[in-house]
């Protein structure tokens, strides 16, 4: 076990002091994961739930509301800085936005060599060519050392954060949102170099995204999350070809296919209204207002993440049975036509 | 008759290191009630294309002809220009928090939307909005109209720009990229709504967007740019089953699969068969074909001479602009998408 997470909850106060009149932020609501080594972890989920925030506590970036991150067996839960230096070299962090995380005053070269200056990984003497070494792993010609982040395309940036990341030699590369930004054709040159890293390098992979394809791609085990709590969790393959949670279920039947089969649409199950405010979530399971196999039971009893005997768990009072699809709400929300006015030429 | 004809569609932008020219001779048309899908990546022409109809390009060179009900839009004046975009061609865009004013409740918006082009009061135009604003399925229409943009969440704000897009009745409505911002369980709704108001007001769409799973759902026809020009265009089957165009095949096989039947066990977690190479710098292009030094199938022809933009053989409508003979293709793009489909 790399990483463990125990029943982590994260809130976030309202901004303003004693004269704060928002609300608490539930960010991340009672998460239980382990991060294997060796495997790549899918943590999905639309905006708001929490994914991104659930890496920076396993990263201890963030302080924790409460609950314990225990790392190679070592609770770091209230692990000071000095403490958690070493650390941070096994751990490694991609953002998705590549402009924002890449200092635009230095040079790429400088960018990828500084994590070998600061954790003293090689001698000065030998740190430029071990760079350009890194460069070349990553797909960048090593002439590009001296030239500025502002010179390079967005799936070029983001190789400069891959290298500066696996500089250090990291265990796990927690990534977010890596490839969100990029054009179709760049998206897939930066998933094959990860994949090539992690046979290359024998990386553990924290995958955070939206993109449930680009999940499917990389993933061992996913994680979905809906607003701050794992609804489900378990395998990629079984999960994809049969999803327990009806929010899974749903959210794989919203992403659009590049495939013009009608049969494919009509099987689509459009969920109704937005994702509910993490500042006040709604009683017992989060997602039943949208659900559309929600009964009384879900507007009050929480359901939680239960070790079925199946490999697939999921946090539902009706789960999906093998083989059965998500069918939708017989009463769809009222859309009235706009009347046709006269006189409008 | 097509609603709209657009021939030779040309538009530069003069800058410091020379003059780029971001769409190159662009040819395609609207039938009445149609979608079309502009698929593309980033400064592949999608949007400039549709920001030129709209006559929305401050100082760039814009050239070509544009046939909208009879008139040409490149050829009109300021004044009636103004009186065709937002009545007769509605648009969306992206980011409806950048297009929405912050300072003035929605219902103000729309009403000046309305009264812009119709002379009607406004106690008649009020009700329209609200009329407008249920009919894109938000609730409380009347309420939500005293409201402000940043009381309504993404999905919301975006059905808030449909209504006003659809102010006047248009005969167009453009959307650049209206669902790329938005969750997929939020663009979903959005995508069902353009279908749902597009078949009871029986309005036409051009859809511009990165997403080709999007495309694929709602386009009637597609067309597919590359550095400035129109590549490939035809209906969904022949652009998403027999496509005759390379770039189409690599972007096709860059896109992970989702379900069993797009990818099998065995598949995932190998490598995707992507594009090698970067998309050209607009301001050198490549001589011949633009996608020559990323094709796979390059010969030497692709080099030097442009391929002509012509009918794909057995198809309907089907265009592509590639060298590759045709009795080639077949074979080449099976190998392509083999890597994957197995």
């Amino acid at each position: 076990m790399l990483v463990s997470l125990d029943h982590v909850t994260k809130h976030f106060a309202p901004r303003g002091g004693l004269r704060a009149r928002g609300r608490v932020v539930h960010a991340v609501e009672d998460v239980s994961l382990d991060v294997v080594r060796g495997e790549t972890l899918a943590v999905v989920g639309e905006t708001g739930c929490g994914k991104s925030t659930l890496a920076r506590l396993m990263l201890r970036l963030l302080p924790l509301t409460s609950g314990t991150v225990t790392m190679e067996g070592r609770n770091i839960t209230h692990s000071r800085r000095r403490t958690l230096r070493p650390l941070r070299r096994e751990i490694q962090l991609i953002f998705q936005d590549s402009f924002s995380s890449l200092n635009p005053r230095h040079r790429v070269g400088a960018i990828v060599a500084e994590p070998l200056r600061i954790h003293r990984i090689v001698p000065k003497p030998e740190r430029r060519a071990h760079t350009e070494r890194l460069m070349q792993l990553v797909g960048l010609p090593a002439e590009h050392y001296d030239r500025y982040p502002r010179d390079f395309s967005g799936g070029q940036r983001q190789r400069v954060s891959i290298a500066r990341a696996i500089a250090v030699r990291p265990k796990l590369l927690v990534c977010d949102e890596p490839v969100s930004a990029l054009d179709v054709s760049i998206q897939a040159q930066i998933l094959n170099l990860l994949l090539d890293l992690r046979d290359e390098l024998g990386l553990t992979y924290v995958f955070i995204s939206h993109d449930l394809a680009v999940v499917r791609q990389l993933a061992d085990r996913v994680a979905v999350m809906y607003l701050g709590r794992v609804v489900e969790l378990g395998p990629a393959a079984p999960m994809f070809a049969a999803p327990r949670h009806p929010y899974t279920a749903a959210l794989l039947s919203a992403t659009p296919v590049p495939d013009p089969d009608p049969a494919r649409r009509s099987r689509r199950v459009v969920l109704q209204g937005d994702p509910p405010s993490p500042t006040n979530p709604p009683p017992g399971c989060a997602f039943h207002p949208r659900c559309p196999r929600a009964e009384a039971i879900c507007a009050t009893d929480l359901p939680t993440l239960t070790d079925d005997g199946t490999v697939d768990l999921v946090a539902c009072h009706f789960p999906l049975g093998p083989g059965e699809e998500l069918a939708p709400r017989a009463v769809p929300v009222g859309v009235t036509t706009p009347a046709p006015q006269g006189g409008n030429e | 008759m097509p609603l709209l004809q657009v021939s030779n569609l040309r538009v530069a932008f003069p800058t410091a290191a020379g003059t780029l020219q971001a769409v190159d001779g662009v040819d395609f048309s609207l039938e009445p009630g149609e979608t079309l899908g502009i698929v593309g990546e980033s400064g592949s022409g999608k949007s400039v294309t549709c920001l030129a109809l709209l006559g929305l390009l401050e100082g760039a060179q814009v050239s070509g002809e544009a046939l909208f009900q009879g008139k040409d839009l490149f050829g009109l004046s300021g004044a009636e220009l103004r009186a065709t975009r937002g009545n007769s061609i509605g648009m969306v865009f992206q980011d409806p928090l950048a297009s929405l004013n912050p300072y003035h409740r929605v219902g103000w918006q729309i009403v000046e939307a309305i009264q812009a082009h119709q002379h009607v009061s406004r106690r008649q135009a009020r009700a329209r909005a609200a009329e407008l604003l249920g009919s894109v399925g938000i609730p409380h229409a009347t309420q939500r109209l005293d409201d402000f943009p940043h009381q309504f969440s993404g999905g919301m704000r975006q059905r808030v720009m449909i209504a006003m897009a659809l102010a006047n009745d248009p005969a167009v409505l453009i959307g650049d990229e209206p669902t790329t911002a938005l969750d997929v369980s939020v663009q979903a709704q959005i995508l069902d709504l353009i279908e749902l108001l597009q078949e009871r007001l029986g309005i036409a769409v051009i859809l511009v967007t990165h997403n080709l799973g999007v495309v694929a759902q709602v386009a009637d026809r597609v067309m597919v740019m590359y550095a400035g020009r129109a590549v490939e265009s035809g209906n969904p089957e022949e652009i998403f089953r027999s496509s005759a165009h390379p770039y189409t095949w690599g972007l096709l096989s860059s896109i992970p699969g989702l379900t069993a039947e797009d990818v099998s066990a065995e598949t995932s977690g190998r490598r995707l068969r992507s594009i090698g190479g970067l998309p050209p710098n607009p301001l050198a292009m490549p001589a011949g074909c633009r996608f020559h030094p990323r094709c796979p199938y390059v010969m030497d022809i692709c080099r030097t001479v442009e391929p002509a933009y012509e009918p794909v053989e057995g198809g309907v409508g089907h265009l592509a602009a590639c060298h590759l003979p045709p009795e080639r293709r077949e074979a080449a793009r099976l190998e392509i998408a083999g890597v994957r489909r197995g």
